[in-house]
């Protein structure tokens, strides 16, 4: 990978890093801390990833970031995913609703659900970037999307 | 195989569907069974809406940050110090060149009068000093004596105007010898190196340089010593320019760098 080529990654991904790290974590600043981070490691290694494969490097060096440092069982869930205007204030309710559920689900299935939904990887692509086996990818998702279902079902989540 | 969809398994195929995992024969299966179980069409539909969409207003504010500037490789950017090197090393080069060809423009060292009126050192032949025949070990030798002259006074500077190109000793002679005549003799004068400025201005020379004024060569040591200072320097760079891997190769007229 060239400078070019370099540049040209950071145009057109930091923006989607950007929010995969926002909701991984849930905070703007430390978000922002991972992507550069992720960019600063793969200018590091340029010489050994090609440019096809950038993206791919970066989710994975923004999700071992973020796996390691926020899988703690007493983390609290962080608002400022709602007061940072994360979720818009025209979105959906049920949108709006899932968004919020999406901090009840733990770093990993997080992860899992954020690389399906905002970046269309495969289960393929998804095993890949986390080191999961395809299978292992199909079982945490399910259980993750049950998840999410069973909090937007619930009485008080009913829109 | 065919995949056996039930009632304990659908709802994976739900999730495989809405995350387009399934492939045609496996979507086929899905749709004959839910076509047997039509009560679950809203469960597929709430699936197909557990989608989450990203938010496009959420960017990363600082994108310039990430960016690299323009291509610069380190090896490629002459450091200051070695563009200074080079350009010191053509003038070592061009300044001798320069002072070579044109002699009128040399003022730096005059003789301090015309050949005429100076009372060089050795004001006579060699040919014509007396000798001395010395006996060593019974055989005669003859030994050239050198007459010894006073030095008379030195008159002053003439304007420099008034001076010729002959009377004008250049301090380098890089082609060839130069042959400086006086109204009494030809003296040759021997190739100058530019490094050999000490023996140009040497007034007590025995091989025939012209002797200069006190003025002259007072200025003619400045000269020499601020040169000095300056091929000092250029020793030094050359010293780090070894130590830096850096080639520098004049041939032909060209300036080669290589590194």
């Amino acid at each position: 990978m060239d400078l070019q080529e370099y540049n040209h990654s950071v145009r057109q991904l930091s923006d989607a890093l950007f929010r995969f790290a926002c909701k991984c974590s849930g905070h703007q600043e430390e978000a922002r801390d991972l992507v550069q981070s992720g960019f600063e490691a793969l200018w590091r290694k340029r010489a050994d990833v090609p440019a096809d494969k950038a993206k791919a490097f970066l989710f994975q060096v923004v999700y071992n970031q973020s796996v390691s440092k926020f899988r703690t069982a007493d983390r609290e869930l962080n608002q400022e995913v709602e007061e940072d205007h994360l979720v818009s204030h025209n979105q959906h309710g049920l949108r709006r609703a899932l968004e919020q559920a999406l901090q009840i689900l733990d770093p990993q299935a997080r992860a899992l659900v954020l690389l399906k939904d905002y970046e269309g990887y495969s289960y393929s692509e998804i095993g890949q970037v986390t080191g999961l086996t395809e299978s292992q990818v199909k079982v945490y998702l399910f259980r993750a999307r049950k998840k999410l279902q069973s909090y937007i079902v619930r009485p008080e989540n009913v829109l | 195989m065919k995949a056996m969809i039930t009632r304990d398994n659908y709802e994976e195929y739900l999730m495989l569907e809405a995350d387009g995992e399934l492939d045609a024969s496996s979507q086929r299966e899905l749709q004959d069974f839910l076509n047997t179980h039509p009560e679950l069409e809203a469960e597929r539909a709430q699936w197909q809406s557990l989608k989450l969409q990203p938010d496009p207003e959420l960017q990363f504010p600082d994108k310039e940050k990430l960016l690299k500037p323009a291509f610069t490789v380190r090896k490629r950017i002459i450091p200051f110090t070695l563009a200074a090197a080079a350009a010191v090393l053509l003038a070592v080069i061009l300044i001798p060149q320069i002072f070579n060809n044109n002699p009128e423009n040399n003022q730096i060292a005059h003789t301090s009068q015309p050949a005429k009126s100076n009372q060089p050192v050795a004001n006579e032949p060699v040919t014509k000093s007396p000798t001395q025949t010395t006996k060593v070990n019974s055989l005669a030798v003859e030994i050239p004596k050198q007459k010894t002259v006073k030095p008379g006074p030195v008159p002053a500077p003439k304007p420099t105007e008034e001076r010729s190109s002959e009377q004008v000793a250049p301090l380098y002679a890089a082609v060839s010898t130069q042959e400086l005549k006086t109204s009494q003799q030809t003296i040759a004068t021997p190739i100058l190196v530019p490094y050999d400025i000490a023996a140009a201005y040497e007034p007590t020379q025995k091989n025939g340089h012209i002797g200069l004024a006190p003025a002259n060569q007072e200025a003619l040591r400045l000269f020499k010593d601020a040169f000095d200072q300056r091929v000092g320097q250029v020793k030094n760079i050359a010293k780090n320019l070894q130590e830096s891997a850096l080639e520098i190769r004049i041939s032909k007229g060209a300036l080669n760098v290589s590194f």
